[in-house]
């Protein structure tokens, strides 16, 4: 087991809630995930555009999953977020009935919040005039919607946030709901991220840009994270949540400790909007950072979870900096070869993933790696899970802005 | 179809609410329809029936009945 933390908190990881392009649910999403598929496909609703294809979560019925009188009134991301929210919950074993709400905080990552409801009811605006727009707009589309409506829905009554650092949403929302159970504000928090933003104007924009990869004739193999032809990232929509508890409350009402979340680290580049920086002085300090908090070295590190977009850039500034701070030591992966990335639910999907390979001693597979980049000099897991005893792991998380977040996660 | 049925229609398949709930002499707070859904049901409710339902017109605390009324009212055709 590692060593403690810097001052000796960890946060207990009791509950899992996942709802991913691989599917529905911490099971569906894990076998999914750990089976190495990419879920690209061709998005109907992107027909017509230069970048047509995306990983959305396959069948997911809002009305039948929440109920039409709750889903009617939300957008996509939260719903995505409220499936999510209450498997965690109940995975966790808690009963929102009998907890002490003021003590329950939910944190959430989100980066566009309910933009397809905004761009549906701008377009009523411009068709039909603003008489005719929604009153359930602003509520619909704000970024801090989504913890908003995780508390009415379970009761959680402690301090509620959104974290909005782009596609480090997620991860960031985790390090601060750790902050939020070390500094003794909550017993629990629901922490994680959501996002649901796969309209035109998005993946237009982020074509422009040159983010994505237009491999429009195969988009199965368009997110290939570390591979020597990756040409951009993949689009995704997702949700996951962890429920993370003092280990005193934790161990006080005999709930499993899934794992610890031991460590955060978090730091900007001050370098560029959107392109990394190339000496990855960046991720350097978030990474040390987290290190230091839970009182790790770099060679305590079994397992990365790597940002691993997909993107030539983030690519190879992300393993110049794991290959001299760990050498080829740690089984990295990226799981987004097969979920594609989902921005802002990204970390949390990939910390739920970090859980389940410290619980199951496994590390799923990099999807479409058939040539490693040679300029990658790391240990990427490829083709098939790796099993391999898992003590403690890192979650990376790199976003626009240069806004860089790092969790350590370790076996209880 | 009756007003009373294509506006339980509308309650149920677009609100969500319960078939059983849609009583003559349910308010629309008691159908969890607040202020800001009422504005949603009135925009439903317009395309439905081909009328205009201004923004005051129908409150929280208005039943199914008033509701219906309002739209008889309004000259609704008992047939669309």
């Amino acid at each position: 087991m590692p060593e403690s933390t810097a001052d000796g908190f960890h946060a207990a990881v009791t509950g899992l809630g996942m709802v991913t392009p691989a599917g529905i649910g911490v099971g569906e999403s894990w076998r999914g995930i750990c089976a190495g598929e990419s879920a690209a496909a061709f998005d109907e609703e992107l027909e017509g555009m230069p970048v047509d294809f995306t990983c959305r979560v396959p069948g997911f019925d809002a009305d039948k999953l929440l109920g039409r009188r709750t889903a009617w009134r939300l957008d996509r991301y939260v719903h995505l977020a409220l499936v999510a929210a209450r498997e965690a919950i109940a995975d966790a074993g808690l009963d929102p009935k009998t907890w002490d709400g003021t003590r329950v905080g939910v944190v959430m990552g989100n980066a566009l919040g309910g933009i397809a409801t905004f761009e549906q009811q701008h377009n009523t605006m411009l068709t039909e005039g603003a008489g005719k727009m929604s009153s359930m707009l602003i509520p619909m589309m704000g970024v801090n919607m989504v913890a908003g409506y995780i508390a009415i829905d379970c009761g959680a009554q402690g301090p509620n946030l959104v974290t909005t650092t782009a596609c480090a949403s997620a991860t960031t929302a985790i390090g601060t709901a750790r902050d939020l159970l070390r500094s003794g504000r909550c017993d629990i928090v629901l922490a994680g991220g959501a996002e649901a933003g796969l309209t035109k104007p998005i993946l237009a924009g982020f074509t422009r840009m040159g983010a994505l990869s237009g491999r429009i004739d195969e988009p199965g193999a368009a997110s290939r994270p570390f591979e020597k032809d990756r040409d951009g990232f993949v689009a995704a929509e997702g949700a996951g949540i962890l429920v993370l508890e003092r280990m005193a409350h934790a161990e006080a009402r005999g709930a499993r400790i899934r794992a610890r979340v031991s460590g955060y680290g978090a730091s900007a580049d001050a370098h560029h909007a959107t392109a990394p920086d190339p000496s990855g002085a960046g991720v350097t300090t978030a990474i040390g950072s987290a290190l230091a908090d839970a009182g790790l070295a770099p060679s305590d590190i079994d397992h990365v979870n790597a940002h691993g977009t997909s993107t030539p850039l983030n690519d190879a500034v992300e393993a110049k900096v794991l290959r001299r701070m760990f050498g080829d030591k740690p089984a990295v992966t990226s799981v987004k070869g097969v979920t594609g990335h989902s921005l802002g639910a990204a970390g949390a999907i990939e910390a739920a993933c970090v859980v389940l390979s410290i619980e199951q001693g496994m590390v799923p597979p990099t999807a479409n790696l058939d040539s490693q980049d040679p300029a990658i000099d790391i240990d990427v897991v490829r083709e098939k899970p790796r099993a391999m005893k898992v003590s403690a792991a890192m979650s990376n998380s790199f976003g626009f802005g240069g806004q860089n977040a790092v969790l350590v996660l370790t076996a209880n | 179809m009756s007003t009373m049925n294509r506006l339980s229609e509308i309650l149920t398949s677009y609100f969500g609410v319960d078939e059983s709930e849609v009583r003559p002499d349910a308010t629309f707070a008691e159908l969890d329809l607040d202020s800001l859904a009422i504005v949603e049901f009135a925009l439903v409710a317009e395309k439905e029936f081909g009328v205009s339902i201004g923004d005051d017109e129908v409150s929280p605390q208005a039943t199914v009945t008033d509701a219906v009324a309002l739209l008889d009212a309004k000259g609704v055709p008992a047939d669309a």
